[in-house]
């Protein structure tokens, strides 16, 4: 009974997110909550302004609070905006007052001569905190930044973690390429955690699919990525800076190399390749400084089998991939380290058929993937903590190629159909997804890092 | 080669394979492109200093170290012949990049048709198929300076990233059954393409089929 009234009550508060945003949660996608913690309550002040830039401003603020995963921001009222524009503190911010109306915080922003200041008023402590002015310069590509640092600092004072909403997005676009011998081009783009201020990176006028951020060794942003192209024919691996965009190639060896991933410590690369003539499975040491590469070595091969989508767990021990060896494509677990005998791969997704596109997770304890489900493919968690297997999406419309956030907290992937792939956000608290991509073009294979 | 011989040159082509490898090393990835000139591209085998089926094994390994498994070395079987060294379109390759391979024509379109996968498969399915394999063969054996990039298609059904490795065990396969009929493995190379350069984009059991292909792309080097 309780268990009904549950999903019952998930169902309703799925369906009341629906219409609030057109780019929120397109029907099709729904999600399995699998945690059920309770959202914190946000009351985000309004300006007095009429101002449409103002208020775009506050609308991405009010959008990063409410799909950071713990918080959900309250609806506005003018009777708690008219307490808040009180003079005296002390009745602004009674902490009795916003207890009666239910909110664990309040956030008030103002705008003065392009300054954006902004308080922090926690009510069960009855503390009230200044964030540092931000200055705004007018430009919306840069203010949203702006904002999303702010909103990062206020989750970082009410949850004391590192939020999201500053970090950015890879992934891909294809377009029709124009001409008959190109037919289709793939090219790397980059935009913030919602979709917003989309660019190209890459201008090869080829075919760019999988990017990876390179990891950071300094725990500062992710400028560069190391993506796969077949501006030579053959797809081959490359490496290549978000400001430039110009792949300079990492993996010399004949034959296609694919499905590239980097161990956080930036010290292996692993692939897949098959210049022995079956689809291996590659490391290659790396200096992490510099990137000088060590001989790759084959680290998995099987008879009659095809290896795939390997990723690296955080402490670069271990890697999961893809092998269809035993039947099905499963994930496996493998060490890292080669051998000049092939480790035995443990099994690790055993639920479902057709799993695909791993993705460990930067704290270590899960690992999304996608695997078939009823005849679509969804996005699955496993927990690396208790050994289970859980659904994170439902609906039609496949999805694929999870990507972990920062935070091991949101996903990115994308859906999949013969004339459209879209990006999608979605975080282990919240049964909202997000879709963060529009306009022309089929979007995959995300991968979100720091910026 | 007997086993005198292995003694005496195998540590020497051991010792020759560590210089040629630092010299691969100069510079830095991050910052610095390495060129294929930087490349070394010799001829010798770790898997053939073992004796195993060298002559099958076309271009042999030595641009990365293999595993050591005896399962791995029955090539023919598991369509497991080494890539050629060269990589078209790389600088000092004697071969243009993929895209200047034309699909065949004429006569040739007649050889080198779409040949077909079933779902999942990498395995060529009929008596048919298995015809135009060999008069592919036939004519790469008598044509020696003709040279063929296998793309490895799958349909939009599968998995994406799983495809594009999907599409490579194809495309190795065909080419397997090509060398195993006599032909140079030097002329053959493969590409994959996994589902995202399906013929057919409808999605209907009809051009599912269409997609889950090997295609030839020829080129002539006068």
């Amino acid at each position: 009974m309780m268990k009904s009234l549950f999903r019952f009550f998930v169902f309703l508060v799925t369906v009341s997110m629906l219409p609030s945003n057109a780019d929120e949660s397109p029907s099709e996608i729904k999600i399995y909550l699998s945690t059920t913690n309770p959202l914190t309550p946000l009351y985000l002040a309004n300006y007095q302004t009429d101002s449409p830039y103002l208020i775009q401003l506050r609308d991405i603020l009010q959008q990063d609070l409410n799909h950071d995963g713990l918080s959900s921001v309250m609806a506005h009222s003018e009777e708690k905006d008219a307490i808040l524009r009180n003079e005296n503190k002390n009745i602004a911010f009674h902490h009795l007052t916003w207890k009666a109306f239910g909110a664990a915080h309040v956030i008030v922003s103002k705008i003065t001569n392009s300054i954006l200041s902004i308080s922090l008023f926690s009510v069960q402590t009855q503390s009230l905190k200044h964030l540092p002015p931000y200055k705004l310069s007018g430009n919306i590509a840069a203010d949203r930044q702006v904002i999303h640092q702010a909103s990062d600092l206020l989750h970082k004072l009410l949850y004391g973690k590192d939020g999201v909403a500053s970090s950015r997005i890879l992934y891909c676009v294809q377009m029709p390429g124009g001409s008959k011998s190109k037919p289709w081009v793939s090219e790397v783009w980059e935009c913030d955690w919602d979709g917003a201020n989309a660019r190209q990176v890459t201008a090869e006028h080829s075919y760019c699919v999988t990017p990876v951020f390179l990891p950071s060794s300094t725990h500062n942003s992710n400028d560069r990525f190391i993506y796969v192209s077949y501006k030579m024919g053959q797809p081959k691996i490359y490496v290549a800076s978000l400001n430039e965009g110009l792949g300079k190639r990492l993996v010399h060896l004949r034959g296609n190399q694919l499905l590239p991933a980097i161990s956080p410590k930036k010290d292996k690369i692993a692939f897949i390749c098959d210049a022995s003539g079956r689809t291996d499975l590659f490391v290659q040491h790396l200096h992490p400084q510099s990137g000088k590469a060590e001989t790759p070595q084959q680290l998995f091969s099987y008879p009659r089998s095809t290896q795939a989508s390997p990723t690296f767990s955080p402490d670069g021990s271990k890697i999961a991939f893809v092998s269809d060896k035993d039947g099905s494509a499963r994930i496996y677990l493998i060490p890292s380290e080669p051998s000049a005998k092939r480790a035995i791969p443990q099994l690790l997704t055993k639920k479902n058929t057709e799993n695909s596109c791993p993705a460990w997770s930067p704290d270590g304890k899960k690992l999304a993937y996608s695997a078939k489900t009823k005849g679509v493919r969804q996005i699955w968690i496993y927990d690396f903590v208790t050994g289970e297997e859980k659904q994170l999406t439902d609906g039609p419309g496949h999805k694929e190629n999870p990507a972990w956030a920062p935070d091991s907290f949101h996903l990115v992937f994308n859906s999949t159909g013969s004339e459209q792939a879209e990006l999608y956000v979605v975080n282990l608290n919240q049964p909202e997804t997000i879709k963060i991509t529009r306009g022309p073009g089929k979007k995959d294979y995300p991968a979100w890092g720091k910026r | 080669m007997n086993h005198f011989t292995l003694k005496i040159l195998l540590p020497g082509f051991i010792v020759a394979l560590a210089f040629s490898s630092c010299q691969k090393k100069q510079g830095t990835v991050w910052d610095d492109n390495k060129t294929a000139s930087q490349l070394n591209h010799g001829g010798s085998s770790l898997w053939g200093a073992d004796g195993e089926d060298s002559s099958l094994a076309g271009p042999v390994a030595e641009d990365f170290i293999p595993l050591q498994e005896e399962d791995l070395k029955a090539q023919l079987a598991d369509g497991a012949i080494p890539q050629p060294f060269e990589t078209p379109g790389e600088d000092g390759s004697s071969l243009p990049n993929a895209a200047q391979f034309h699909a065949p024509s004429g006569e040739l379109a007649a050889i080198f048709h779409n040949l077909y996968f079933n779902t999942d498969d990498h395995i060529l399915r009929g008596q048919e198929q298995l015809s135009m394999i060999s008069a592919a063969a036939a004519y790469l054996k008598a044509h020696p300076k003709t040279f063929v990039f296998v793309a490895g298609h799958c349909d939009q059904r599968g998995p994406q990233a799983y495809n594009l490795a999907l599409g490579s065990r194809r495309a190795n396969y065909i080419r397997t059954l090509l060398v195993e009929r006599g032909v140079d493995p030097n002329q053959l190379h493969t590409i994959s393409y996994g589902k995202e350069q399906p013929l057919d984009p409808r999605n209907i059991s009809e051009a599912w089929s269409k997609n889950r292909r090997a295609e030839f792309k020829i080129f002539n080097k006068s």
